[in-house]
């Protein structure tokens, strides 16, 4: 009777952990096994993963240059966006008639999807670059910005209680009372915001860069070396987990105290 | 933040022997009323122990003492000045929250010891904090966070910073409401040993559900009905300085105090039930 359970559990045991790893390993199974299998009518749309890797070993120097490039717009756009949706956020959050004047404004402007200010902003801006800046600024603000709102408006009462009695004044208050108690809030519009920030950026330069990580698949799927533009594809979902792991581990912590 | 009372109090000053008084105090939520005419006097020193069954607005009281609540109608003195908002005059001992949770213990302190005395360097705080936490028994745990002790810990902790904050009145909410019993006795010691030294002796009120925890710490026990709030009976503690607590829980007094207290209780309880079932007041609907 025990002995099956025993068993089962003990595999459980060895499998836990790596359920994640497994999925990996699959996908690049079933990749393997239908580009080298299957018989496909277009085979050269399909690299198989020796191929593609090849393809993304050979082109790794153009690949950091390019991220050197998409980092030169995306870096000050998103930061940008961080601290000044931080800012308002907590201004609008707390300030009563602030709130009241600029909501409406928000609501009507937050929800309009930034892709569609790509093409004004090229044409509106002196270079490309600054226009991509402008369009990743406007994407990953609204998130950061709603967010710190929120958490601004909804500091617990005990902490403004406690606030009170140590007589704090408004910007006192602010600072080390309302930006600690949003700050989870901050970091979720954040993770949102990078999301945002890395679509932006790669559309905005399908659009009109001449380097840079979207530019890249975008010019290899023009001359159909797919390889290349698969392995560039590859590259950047890798960039991105980076640099959404990387926000992950800061937000651990800072926010230490977050049970 | 807008504590716009005096720290001074010059020429208005009433009563130098009255620290707090509430005259003719009402407060209601929306339409319930919460407490009705409270009149209430704390002298300098006292310690006051309000004690009430829960819903009886003994919370709401002391929040209207710290200015976190106006009242609907009479006023509050402190030292004959009106209570407009909140003031580090008055310091609070919450339930369980008294403490900023991304802070350590000692920069909870800090903030308070700025307030307390303004210009001091950040090594001379550091140092005062570390002498209040060895003062409640936290010695070694300055750069311990709130999440990372116990909740006694916490409360202690939490008595730290209000007599870092120099209030020479203490209000205190249930501070060992949550915890266990032992806990709950050793900080109940704590108390009565720092206000029996004269460098921490404050004007304390304390509030309360517990008949004992009322009776041991109180020099006066001011015992609140429900529906609305009102003061039921005050009662002045008659043991002296030197208890003990073995001696006076045994102590003849001491249970005819705690069960006329009782019989008041359920007086007020039976009182309501029949109130009930004549007319539904707005306050049947708390």
């Amino acid at each position: 009777m025990t002995e099956p359970q025993h068993h089962s559990a003990t595999r459980k045991k060895r499998i836990k952990g790596f359920e994640g790893l497994l999925l990996f390993v699959f996908l690049g199974i079933c990749w393997q096994l239908t580009t080298t299998m299957l018989p496909l009518r277009n085979a050269s749309l399909y690299p198989t993963p020796a191929v593609t890797f090849k393809a993304l070993i050979d082109s790794l120097p153009e690949l950091l240059k390019g991220t050197w490039s998409s980092f030169l717009i995306l870096v000050p756009g998103y930061f940008l966006a961080v601290i000044l949706g931080a800012l308002w956020g907590i201004v609008v959050g707390s300030v009563k008639w602030i709130h009241r004047a600029f909501d409406p404004f928000a609501k009507v402007a937050a929800p309009i999807p930034p892709t569609v200010y790509i093409p004004y902003a090229i044409a509106l801006m002196p270079s490309f670059r600054i226009s991509a800046i402008m369009v990743v600024f406007i994407g990953a603000f609204w998130p950061v910005f709603v967010n710190a709102a929120a958490g601004a408006a909804l500091v617990p009462l005990r902490y403004r209680d406690n606030a009170g009695i140590l007589g704090f004044g408004r910007f006192e208050y602010m600072r080390r009372v309302v930006f600690p108690a949003a700050l989870p809030n901050i970091f979720s519009g954040m993770a949102v915001g990078l999301a945002l920030a890395f679509i932006l950026l790669t559309v905005a330069e399908l659009f009109g860069a001449n380097q840079g990580l979207g530019r890249f698949v975008q010019y290899y799927a023009d001359y159909a070396d797919y390889p290349r533009m698969v392995a560039g594809i590859l590259y950047t979902g890798m960039v991105t987990f980076a640099s959404m792991a990387l926000l992950d581990f800061v937000k651990r912590r800072v926010l230490f105290w977050v049970r | 933040m807008s504590g716009t009372d005096r720290l001074t109090n010059g020429d208005n000053k009433k009563d130098p022997g009255i620290a707090l008084s509430i005259e003719h105090v009402s407060f209601a939520y929306d339409t319930a009323l919460v407490l009705k005419d409270i009149n209430l006097t704390v002298a300098e020193g006292e310690f006051v122990a309000v004690l009430g069954p829960s819903g009886c607005g003994k919370t709401s009281l002391l929040r209207l003492l710290a200015g976190l609540e106006k009242p609907g109608n009479g006023k509050i003195l402190h030292q004959g000045n009106p209570v407009t908002g909140p003031n580090i005059l008055r310091g609070v001992v919450f339930q369980d929250y008294s403490l900023f949770p991304w802070l350590n213990l000692q920069d909870n302190l800090t903030i308070a010891i700025n307030k307390a005395r303004k210009g001091l360097g950040r090594a001379e705080r550091n140092k005062i904090a570390e002498e209040y936490l060895d003062l409640v028994g936290l010695q070694g745990m300055a750069t311990r966070h709130p999440y990372e002790i116990s909740g006694g810990m916490r409360q202690r902790a939490a008595i730290a910073r209000s007599l870092a904050l120099g209030s020479p009145v203490l209000l205190m909410d249930e501070p060992f409401g949550a915890l266990d019993p032992v806990n709950r006795v050793r900080l109940q010691d704590l108390l009565l040993q720092l206000c029996r030294s004269s460098s921490t002796r404050r004007t304390i009120v304390f509030v309360t559900h517990d008949v004992e925890e009322a009776l041991y710490l109180g020099d006066r026990v001011v015992v609140l009905g429900t529906t609305p709030g009102r003061v039921i009976a005050d009662i002045n503690v008659p043991f002296d300085g030197k208890r003990q607590r073995r001696d006076l829980f045994l102590a003849k007094e001491f249970r005819q105090l705690e069960e006329e207290i009782s019989a008041l209780y359920h007086e007020d309880i039976e009182r309501q039930l029949e109130a009930g079932s004549v007319a539904f007041g707005a306050g049947a609907l708390i």
